[in-house]
């Protein structure tokens, strides 16, 4: 019976049969990550449509970058734009059905606004954050990488709107669907902020703690769009709020309000 | 006879977990993906084993369950297939949409394998215990709630297990697959408790009516429910 498991000769063995001994093999060198990037920062294999960009952003996100700070920015950008604006009005649509009624456009919108506002007024930050870096960019090229980044949170936006319609359809907290909707946009958000730092590495920043401090700026900027535009979960009867919060309080307030009508019966949605 | 012969091989290789070969199907196109197997599979197995939770109250009882847990699985993985897609080529398992749909397809196979494999001691277990109608009522369903949670947990580990080992072999990396795996494992159990809430009653509590769904079917939530419960036993 032949066993199948035979073990390996090791590449130093000596046997009369296979003669002088080869030499042990050269270990292979390990790519540090900002090399592994650096290796994927190339042109995309594909011609730049809409559903090979959006593939290109989820598989090889590096070649994005690469096309758009080498030439192809009009059109990769105007995909980005046109695939967030799509992913994020349908996820605004999910999270209006909570509500209904003008909800069903007006969470939409809100969403599409707040944060399309938080890329355009963090982006010159961005830029000024990038040089204090020891970065060589245009401000084309950083808003390139904000687009993306906002794209990717876009994309996964949509892929977590099924299960945003499940809870939507299925309670009535709005405290709830506010808390999961705050842990998706963390999710998201951290996948979009993940690609500004790998364009970081391969533009070669070494040292990324400025950008460390954009990313949670921007974080609560988009934490404060939310309160600012309110409701975009739950209704109301003007479109924008009357009253001025900071989303802390917001948060808080909604809480202890929701608490205190359940303590006396009172059902909101 | 011809058919057994056929998906023998196959399901030896998912329970043996042939990591090879099941990337094999992975990258095969067609019959070579084995998808129609998968599903017919989970119907089947997890299937059988619904039935059996669902008899100890009635072979009514047994015929929605047997229909509605298969059901779980095959929501869950809806809603959450396109999220578990982007997570799979975020974190470098470079596996496509339709490839990380099977792989978990794979996996949630080999569990329907080991609960359908279980289902003749768990429809013999249905049998033995005192009725719903019985003075210990309580007390079976107590035990058949515990065993069948043993079981079903049982089988998930095992069918993770297996999954991660189809992972590994696909990217090449254990923490690549790892990270997968911990990404997949969370959206699929946060999302599958709800489901399985929705389509609630599977346990079949002795005191309430037999239903598919109950009429608040939609109403409330896992979580919550979990919070109220959490609140109130303090």
């Amino acid at each position: 019976m032949e066993n199948d498991n035979k073990p390996n000769n090791t590449a130093a063995e000596t046997t009369p049969e296979n003669g002088p001994p080869s030499p042990p093999p050269i270990p292979e060198k390990r790519l540090t990550k900002t090399e592994e990037l650096q290796v994927q920062f190339v042109a995309m294999d594909k011609p730049a449509t809409l559903p090979n960009t959006i593939d290109a952003l989820l598989k090889k996100p590096a070649s994005v970058l690469h096309d758009l700070q080498n030439g192809n920015f009009g059109k990769l950008s105007a995909n980005l734009l046109i695939t967030a604006l799509i992913c994020l009005g349908v996820f605004g649509f999910i999270l209006g059905l909570f509500s209904g009624d003008k909800q069903l456009w007006s969470a939409p919108a809100k969403v599409v606004l707040g944060v399309g506002i938080s890329g355009l007024i963090t982006l010159p930050s961005l830029y000024i954050f990038s040089c204090l870096n020891g970065l060589d960019v245009s401000i084309k090229s950083v808003a390139g990488v904000l687009a993306s980044s906002l794209t990717l949170v876009s994309l996964l936006l949509i892929g977590l709107a099924p299960v945003s319609w499940i809870f939507t359809q299925s309670t009535d907290s709005k405290v709830f669907v506010g808390f999961l909707t705050l842990v998706f946009w963390t999710i998201a958000l951290g996948f979009g902020l993940s690609l500004i730092f790998k364009a970081a590495r391969i533009m070669g920043v070494k040292n990324r703690a400025h950008l460390a401090i954009w990313a949670l700026i921007f974080t609560v900027v988009t934490l404060q769009m939310s309160t600012s535009l309110r409701p975009i979960i739950g209704s109301a009867d003007t479109f924008l709020p009357t009253e001025k919060k900071f989303f802390l309080t917001h948060w808080f307030d909604e809480m202890s309000q929701i608490a205190e009508d359940a303590e006396n019966g009172v059902y909101r949605r | 006879m011809r058919i057994a012969d056929a998906i023998a091989p196959d399901w030896k290789a998912l329970t043996r977990g042939e990591s090879n070969r099941l990337s094999g199907w992975l990258t095969g196109v067609g019959a070579e993906t084995r998808l129609l197997l998968c599903v017919v599979t989970i119907f089947c197995g997890v299937g059988i084993y619904g039935a059996s939770v669902g008899l100890w109250r009635s072979p009514l009882m047994a015929s929605y369950v047997g229909v509605k847990l298969p059901c779980i699985i095959f929501i869950t993985l809806a809603v959450n297939g396109m999220i578990n897609g982007m997570l799979a080529l975020l974190l470098g398992t470079v596996l496509s949409f339709r490839q990380t749909l099977q792989a978990i397809l794979m996996s949630f196979t080999v569990f329907a394998l080991i609960v359908g494999s279980l289902s003749p001691i768990t429809l013999g277990m249905a049998l033995n215990l005192p009725g719903p109608e019985s003075s210990e009522a309580e007390s079976a369903h107590r035990q058949l709630l515990l065993t069948h949670t043993a079981l079903i947990a049982f089988a998930g580990i095992i069918s993770t297990q297996k999954l991660f080992g189809i992972l590994e072999t696909f990217s090449g990396s254990k923490s690549i697959a790892l990270r997968t795996l911990i990404a997949w494992l969370a959206g699929n159990l946060f999302v599958g408790a709800q489901v399985g809430y929705i389509l609630r009653p599977i346990f079949g509590s002795p005191a309430l009516t037999i239903e598919f769904l109950r009429p608040d079917a939609m109403q409330g939530n896992f979580y919550e429910t979990i919070w109220w419960a959490i609140n109130h036993s303090f």
